[in-house]
């Protein structure tokens, strides 16, 4: 839901009266002095080998093709597209889904809720691909995590896959199965007719695909957000169609929890789209180890139809974006407190259930400044680091300007990509509440920047 | 030796020490990938690890180079830029409220500009603040840039070059989306008008309360 990002007050600040250089200290002049000249000599050797494929700090240059198959159509009955990028070289896939917000009502679909609704209400322009959204969307889709210009690429674990990108325009999470005429609530404008059709133009896509790409060794099936409940809602679909050597699974802040019953908190959700989107019209399509009585369980579907892929969630504890969609309009009156506090009971059910299989890695910060905590895998690396254990400083340590310290594993992102997706490691942390992030003073202060530029 | 200079030795060594540990996390700079990852407790029991798997690197154990910057000196130098109307770091909760508020306003214009339903004096206004914001946002992080460099760590800098390459390529976006928004204004005012009409023509056909009451 990158057009989502709630505009929460984060729950601590860093105020700009200890940001001053009050802290520069004779001791940090000397650290820095050392380490200035210990990097000095470490970046020698690096620097030598630059391309100019190197340069592109962001974005990528690929020779992307736009797809438009008849048939596949945006919520507004405009031509769906996606895009490909076929590397030569390659033999291994990402499939990535596109997020943004989800809509059920005139307002959220129309466009007229901005970014509480869904993205694209006017569907996807021509040569999309080239725009900003995309462009920077998805260091899994660059293969690199932005840089600085003029210095080496930083590149992860996806970089020379053939890239797939799935554009959302449909405010159904990719899967919806439904027409539906929404009235303006105000009288004023003219109902319009909403056709969640996700489910359609992602068979469709996958379809394709398999023609093209008849062999495909490692298969990575993303997305962020809305998209990331695509990620596990349409895996069955893509995995048994593409029929990949090896099979991954990565969902990045788009969890489909546990809800059996009322007393779970995203029940009324999970009902809400239900009715929605006409899901109960694609049950059939999935096998009996999905309960349609619990959404949930389809985390338990996708381990146990393919027990030899790898699988993983990841998303911050204090998302609060997704969050918002979950439980705001189901609770009325609810504090962004109470947000937070469902958001965490039903991540911790989630993550329960995927103890109970042997493949499921997660990996779960627990705050980020940037898009209010909501996506690890979305614009940077930077700041989606988790850590096993970590505590406030005892008395003795030095206490500032960050009184976090980590005592445990600490796993940056690309850590966690490069183990899981290359080496088939197992990768499980859950962050404990800190707020590293936030003492992070280059977080505090360029975080906000980042958040506007993604913002509307 | 006496008792005195044993405690003092000791002393200087934990210093060191500390010093030394100090220096390792330096940046946070994650650590050259040399030995598989090892197995987080609780968890079930992991496959075996591959050759070329990333090491976790130490944790970053010092700020990164921010706590050098001087940001009143910053807005000394930039005393208009939004920046610090609408993102600089604050507890002062009169700013926190204005900036809701200010957010909450710029995305009731954003469902206009996206739905069509907005004026063109709306869309207007809507894109010449991000325009504004994208232009101050960029000429702050080149000011950092420029004089704050070589103190700042690669993480920061990084930062800062997403950011601003983040909001140029916004504001090259924003004439295309401007004349977007006007044509999808100019679409909904004809479905508007045509909707209008027909509601208009369908009351007319309906049968006046007293011709239904006539008809039975």
């Amino acid at each position: 839901m990158w057009a989502l990002r709630a505009s929460a007050r984060p729950e601590h600040e860093v105020p700009v009266s200890n940001l001053r250089n009050g802290f520069r200290s004779f001791r940090v002049r000397i650290l820095a002095a050392a380490f200035a000249c210990a990097a000095l000599l470490a970046g020698t050797g690096q620097m030598l080998g630059i391309g100019i494929e190197d340069v592109v700090d962001g974005g990528n240059n690929y020779a992307w093709e736009q797809i438009q198959l008849p048939g596949a159509v945006c919520g507004n009955g405009s031509q769906y597209r996606f895009y490909v990028y076929d590397n030569p070289s390659s033999s291994n896939m990402l499939v990535l889904f596109e997020g943004g917000g989800a809509c059920w009502d005139y307002d959220t679909c129309s466009g007229r809720a901005g970014i509480l609704g869904a993205a694209h209400p006017n569907g996807i322009p021509d040569n999309y691909i080239q725009e900003f959204q995309p462009k920077y969307v998805s260091p899994l889709v660059n293969g690199a995590d932005p840089g600085v210009p003029l210095r080496p690429k930083k590149t992860i674990a996806t970089n020379g896959f053939d890239m797939i990108y799935m554009p959302y325009c449909t405010g159904d999470v990719h899967v919806g199965n439904s027409v539906v005429t929404y009235a303006d609530p105000t009288g004023q404008e003219p109902p319009i007719t909403w056709r969640h059709v996700g489910y359609n133009n992602t068979r469709a896509a996958l379809d394709y695909l398999h023609a093209r790409f008849p062999s495909i060794n490692k298969l990575l099936v993303s997305g962020f957000s809305a998209g990331g409940v695509a990620t596990s809602a349409a895996y069955y679909q893509a995995r048994r169609t593409l029929l990949p050597a090896k099979g991954y699974l990565l969902n990045d802040s788009g969890p489909i929890f546990p809800a059996p019953n009322a007393s779970y908190k995203s029940r009324p959700l999970h009902d809400l789209i239900k009715s929605q989107w006409n899901l109960a019209s694609l049950y059939a399509t999935l096998p009996a180890t999905f309960n349609p009585s619990d959404f949930g369980t389809i985390n338990d579907m996708v381990a146990r139809e393919f027990p030899n892929d790898q699988l993983a969630y990841t998303g911050y504890s204090s998302d609060y974006n997704f969050s918002r969609f979950s439980y705001e309009r189901f609770y009325p009156g609810i504090t962004q407190a109470g947000v937070l506090a469902n958001w965490r009971a039903d991540q911790a059910n989630l993550i329960a259930k995927l103890n109970g299989y042997s493949r499921f890695s997660y990996h779960v910060p627990w705050h980020r400044p940037i898009n209010a905590s909501h996506c690890s895998s979305i614009i940077t690396f930077i700041g989606s680091h988790a850590c096993s254990k970590i505590r406030k400083k005892y008395w003795y340590e030095i206490p500032w300007p960050q009184s976090w310290k980590c005592t445990g594993t600490f796993r940056p992102f690309e850590t966690f990509l490069q183990n899981w997706l290359a080496n088939d490691q197992l990768q499980r942390i859950v962050e404990t509440e800190n707020y590293y992030n936030n003492e992070d003073p280059g977080m505090s202060i360029v975080a906000p920047l980042i958040n506007d530029a993604i913002d509307g | 030796m006496s008792k005195r200079w044993l405690l003092a030795i000791a002393v200087v060594a934990a210093v060191a020490v500390a010093l030394a540990v100090a220096l390792r996390g330096r940046r946070g700079t994650p650590a050259t990938p040399v030995a598989p990852v090892p197995a987080h407790a609780g968890a079930p029991s992991e496959p075996s690890p591959a050759p070329a798997s990333a090491a976790d690197p130490e944790p970053p154990a010092l700020p990164g180079g921010f706590t050098d910057v001087d940001l009143e000196q910053v807005r000394a130098a930039l005393p208009d830029n939004s920046y610090w109307r609408l993102a600089a770091p604050t507890d002062d909760p009169a700013l926190l409220a204005e900036r809701e508020a200010a957010a909450a306003r710029r995305n009731e214009l954003f469902g206009k500009v996206l739905s069509g339903t907005g004026s063109d004096e709306e869309i207007v206004a809507y894109f010449e603040e991000r325009t504004r914001t994208s232009n101050d946002f960029v000429a702050f992080a080149d000011h950092l840039l420029e004089h704050y460099s070589d103190e700042l760590t690669d993480q920061d800098l990084t930062l800062l070059h997403v950011a601003k390459r983040m909001h140029l390529a916004r504001l090259e976006e924003i004439p295309r989306k401007l004349q977007e928004a006007r044509e999808r204004r100019a679409l909904q005012e004809d479905a508007r008008r045509a909707w209008r009409e027909t509601e208009r023509e369908f009351a007319e056909d309906e049968p006046a309360p007293d011709d239904f009451e006539s008809a039975r």
